[in-house]
């Protein structure tokens, strides 16, 4: 299978839809999947690692080589800080999971996202990389509440695939909880990609981290990013439109958020900062 | 004039509970100045935390040896922004499928 620019879709979705199959029976069943991408992955290993505590029983890719490459990226179990410095990160960050309760860990995350930056030949564009993911990672540990969230990369030829999953309260959980009301999914992810803050109350310099994302990997990246949380989902493809969908017709909705960034490694070293908002 | 050297701690600095552990940090050991030298990065949560910090406080920190980066990160983190997305970019909501096809 080619890394096109699609794939970062049709595997998010293939993922929920594993995901909501797994629903009636607790098995996670990855028979016939060839080919794993962090998109694929990585929700799956959200799930399977369930704040619940549930037990889900896997069915392993009959694929060989898939399989293979599942133990090697450390599905489903993933791996901790503690693990580390004896990781090789030439061309894949396996499934990290990390807790943001705990406050060591935000500089660690970062520690493990510049060996990744340095590993993959990004070191150019280094700032724009460390940027994003932190917002990213901020945007976790003040909103989603939650205990058990995951990131994992893979670098293939000149492209790089990014997966952020948390098991959190969900970009409409945080908007309900700072009592703003929403009419569906699709107006409370709208109203992050406008910049409203949950916590206004601290500055109207907040709530820019989302928007500044998109412009940095899909404008100044020219890559693509999804964003599923609870029952809607929003894709830009580069700098396309922007396209909000819903999930709950498909009984695909995900109990927490996933950001899947897909982008090319660029030749030059990007201006990013010229892509913020002003 | 007791000064800090960042960079001692990490080359980048991303979340706003970092700047949040560095507030506390510099209240502790009653440091007046942050020294950028070699700190590559800061995130605009992070510069953004950190000012507010310091407004809450009602004092203002030194900053030193900032490069380009970490001086726009904190200018513009100070300022009211239009982050409106949807108002500048053309967007709209389609079916699953159609997005799929």
């Amino acid at each position: 299978m080619g890394w096109d620019s699609k794939l970062i879709l049709k595997d998010t979705i293939n993922a929920l839809r594993i995901i909501s199959n797994s629903k009636n029976n607790c098995e996670i069943n990855l028979k016939d999947i060839s080919f794993a991408t962090p998109f694929l992955i990585t929700p799956i290993t959200a799930y399977a690692n369930s704040p619940h505590k549930i037990k889900y029983k896997i069915l392993n890719p009959i694929d060989l080589d898939c399989s293979k490459y599942l133990n090697v990226i450390k599905f489903p179990h993933s791996i901790d800080t503690t693990s580390l410095n004896s990781m090789d990160y030439n061309t894949y960050l396996p499934l990290f999971k990390f807790s943001m309760q705990n406050t060591m860990y935000d500089q660690k995350i970062l520690v493990v996202i510049d060996k990744m930056i340095t590993s993959y030949g990004l070191e150019d564009n280094k700032n724009i990389i460390n940027v994003f993911l932190g917002e990213l990672i901020d945007n976790i540990r003040e909103h989603s509440k939650s205990e058990n969230n995951f990131i994992c990369c893979q670098k293939y030829k000149k492209k790089l695939a990014i997966s952020i999953v948390d098991r959190g309260i969900t970009i409409q959980g945080s908007y309900e909880n700072a009592g703003i009301s929403f009419k569906n999914d699709i107006e409370a992810l709208k109203f992050a990609l406008k910049g409203k803050s949950t916590k206004k109350e601290f500055g109207d310099e907040r709530g820019t981290g989302i928007p500044n994302t998109l412009n940095w990997v899909c404008d100044a990246l020219k890559g693509n990013l999804l964003i599923v949380s609870r029952n809607s989902g929003v894709y830009r493809e580069n700098t396309a439109k922007i396209e909000f969908f819903d999930l709950k017709k498909d009984i695909l909705g995900f109990e927490g958020t996933i950001i899947n960034i897909f982008f090319e490694i660029p030749n030059e070293k990007i201006d990013y900062l010229s892509y913020v908002n002003k | 004039m007791n000064t800090i050297s960042l960079s001692k701690i990490a080359k980048v600095f991303s979340t706003r509970q970092t700047a949040r552990q560095l507030f506390e940090k510099i209240i502790e050991d009653k440091i007046d100045a942050l020294d950028f030298k070699d700190v590559e990065i800061v995130s605009r949560s992070f510069a953004n935390e950190l000012i507010n910090l310091e407004k809450e406080n009602d004092f203002e920190l030194k900053k030193i040896n900032m490069n380009k980066d970490v001086s726009f990160m904190f200018e513009y983190a100070d300022k009211k922004v239009d982050s409106n997305m949807l108002k500048r970019t053309k967007h709209r909501t389609v079916s699953l499928n159609k997005l799929l096809a």
